[in-house]
């Protein structure tokens, strides 16, 4: 959906409970969850249960009539506090998880090896993966999001400042990874 | 790899598995279990009624007129509601006078058109504006005032403010006469030429408003008339002596003889006037203060002061008239410089008598104020008997 009134209709549906709007709105917005959600946690169970979550949270919130002034930030925000609330659970069954290193599954890597033929792009994802947490996530709401840094300020809870700040690091971060290498 | 690239890069990696893309078996399926998740809660609470879909453009658009049209046309609403407040503010507080409550607004957007004003002349020249203005706020406070102390404290700071403002305007007069002298500066004779008649006025209407007051304010501000006044007329004698410096160079063609000699007559029928009402001083001091004491009848040393400050002051009338009649000579043979300075001469004549008066009449009151204590304070007791 590439256009921008369409989108802010298709939000002002969402928003007024229509559950049609809401199955298209899951379309627009599914591949991004899970992607969010799978480059914090590393687990593709894990990751499809948490989006599944996230979809489900989001329409109680909506029934609930909670204020909601930007939608697509709210569900980003929802996501995250998904991610912290799966982390706090299993800090407390498993081992701690290092939450400032990303390593991609093995059964991913495989495929991940096959698919990305381009060996500049593996090292960019191998930049990414040892990013800190913060920075890797920063990036991914920036570049393979695409949002705003209004909207990331808004889902980090951080000034639109304070994201610049965070971009230009994650970068510089992430240039120096790839150089390394 | 620079940023473009990188970036470009990142781009690319979304568009794979790598890129954390979901299996779309599962994200079909997860719809499925999503919808029958909600719909049953739709259903079994209150269904959401279908709303037409024109409705949702009219809240987008309806949002961003609110947005774009309605911001802007509150905000020029809040700005012109400040700008009219301030305007009313500064209308009315534009005919404040000092005591009132908006006189601090008049007097802080005349300092801030000061301080915004950049060519020395334009200053000098509003400057000149915010006196006339000085004196009609002077008259205002002498004709409304009813509370005695309330209308003493005005005039006094009013007239504190002209004589500063006087001197701040005769400073930069200076300036610009040396300048003027150097650079043949014809802007600087014309606002000499404004400053003259500027003076003038003001001068007349400090004394018309001093003879609005009661005779007890006026003799509490006296000082400070008499130093408002007193700079207006040497400012005035400076302005117009930087004409006549300008007319007998010939360096200036913007001073012409009958224009000057206009200017000089002026200057000599303003002191004529001082002479008149000092001679009436003068006069009536005269005539109470010879019953109050003879020199010979009394040791008290106040009191011959008194005769002795008469006997020096009662001729000055006649003296500064005579200085002046010598003025008027010059004037005729065109001598407009020795003209001016007998104008000032004569001017200084009528300070002393104007000393002289203030002095006995000081004195004379210090002897009411003994009276009244003597004859338990019987008011209706005259000056004379106070002294008797």
């Amino acid at each position: 959906m590439k256009n921008p009134l369409s989108r802010t209709i298709l939000f002002l549906k969402v928003k007024n409970q229509d559950s049609e709007a809401y199955g298209q709105f899951y379309d627009l917005y599914v591949t991004r969850i899970y992607r969010f959600v799978f480059f914090k946690i590393n687990s593709v169970s894990d990751a499809q249960d948490i989006t599944s979550d996230v979809f489900l949270k989001l329409w109680q919130c909506i029934k609930e009539g909670k204020e909601i002034k930007n939608l697509n930030a709210f569900t980003y925000m929802i996501a995250r506090n998904a991610v912290i609330d799966f982390y706090r659970q299993k800090s407390r069954i498993d081992e701690p998880i290092d939450e400032g290193h990303f390593n991609i599954p093995d059964d991913q890597k495989d495929i991940l090896r096959q698919q990305i033929m381009d060996s500049e792009l593996s090292e960019v994802l191998k930049g990414l993966e040892n990013l800190k947490d913060e920075y890797k996530e920063v990036i991914i709401l920036k570049y393979l999001d695409e949002l705003s840094p209004s909207e990331i300020a808004g889902i980090l809870g951080k000034s639109n400042g304070a994201v610049r700040v965070l971009l230009h690091r994650a970068m510089k971060a992430l240039k120096e990874n790839i150089n390394e290498r | 790899m620079n940023d473009k690239e990188l970036i470009q890069k990142l781009n690319q990696i979304k568009a794979t598995s790598a890129g954390g893309s979901p299996k779309k078996d599962w994200a079909l399926s997860n719809k499925e279990i999503l919808m029958s998740q909600i719909r049953p809660s739709t259903n079994s609470e209150t269904p959401t009624e279908k709303v037409n879909e024109g409705v949702y453009y009219f809240q987008h658009f309806n949002g961003l007129f609110q947005q774009r049209v309605m911001k802007p046309v509150v905000a020029t609403f809040a700005i012109m509601a400040m700008l009219l407040t301030y305007n009313a503010t500064t209308t009315i507080a534009n005919t404040s006078v000092s005591g009132d409550i908006l006189y601090p607004v008049k007097t802080a957007k005349e300092k801030v058109q000061i301080a915004f004003t950049f060519d020395k002349e334009d200053k000098i020249k509003l400057q000149m504006t915010f006196i006339s203005r000085r004196t009609e706020e002077l008259h205002k406070i002498a004709l409304n005032g009813s509370d005695s102390t309330k209308t003493q404290d005005q005039i006094e700071n009013t007239a504190k403010k002209i004589a500063e403002d006087v001197k701040t305007v005769q400073d930069g007069l200076n300036k610009i006469t040396i300048a003027s002298i150097n650079e043949n500066n014809d802007s600087a004779i014309e606002l000499a030429k404004e400053i003259d008649t500027k003076t003038l006025e003001v001068k007349k209407s400090i004394i018309a408003a001093s003879g609005s007051l009661s005779d007890d304010v006026k003799e509490e501000v006296f000082e400070e008339l008499k130093e408002a006044i007193d700079t207006t007329s040497e400012t005035g004698t400076i302005a117009l002596a930087l004409i006549i410096t300008e007319y007998e160079t010939g360096d200036s063609e913007t001073v012409g003889d009958e224009e000057l000699i206009s200017r000089v007559t002026d200057r000599i029928e303003d002191a004529e006037d001082d002479i008149v009402l000092i001679g009436l001083a003068v006069d009536g001091v005269s005539t109470t203060t010879p019953q109050i004491v003879s020199p010979i009848d009394t040791d008290d040393s106040s009191t011959t002061t008194t005769a002795q400050t008469l006997l020096i002051i009662k001729d000055k009338p006649q003296e500064a008239q005579d200085i002046i009649d010598e003025a008027k000579d010059l004037l005729d043979s065109s001598d407009f410089s020795s003209a001016l300075l007998k104008v000032t001469e004569s001017g200084e004549v009528v300070d002393t008598a104007e000393d002289g008066v203030q002095s006995i009449n000081e004195q004379t009151d210090s002897g009411q104020v003994l009276g009244a204590d003597e004859s338990d304070n019987d008011n209706s007791s005259s000056t004379v008997s106070v002294v008797e």
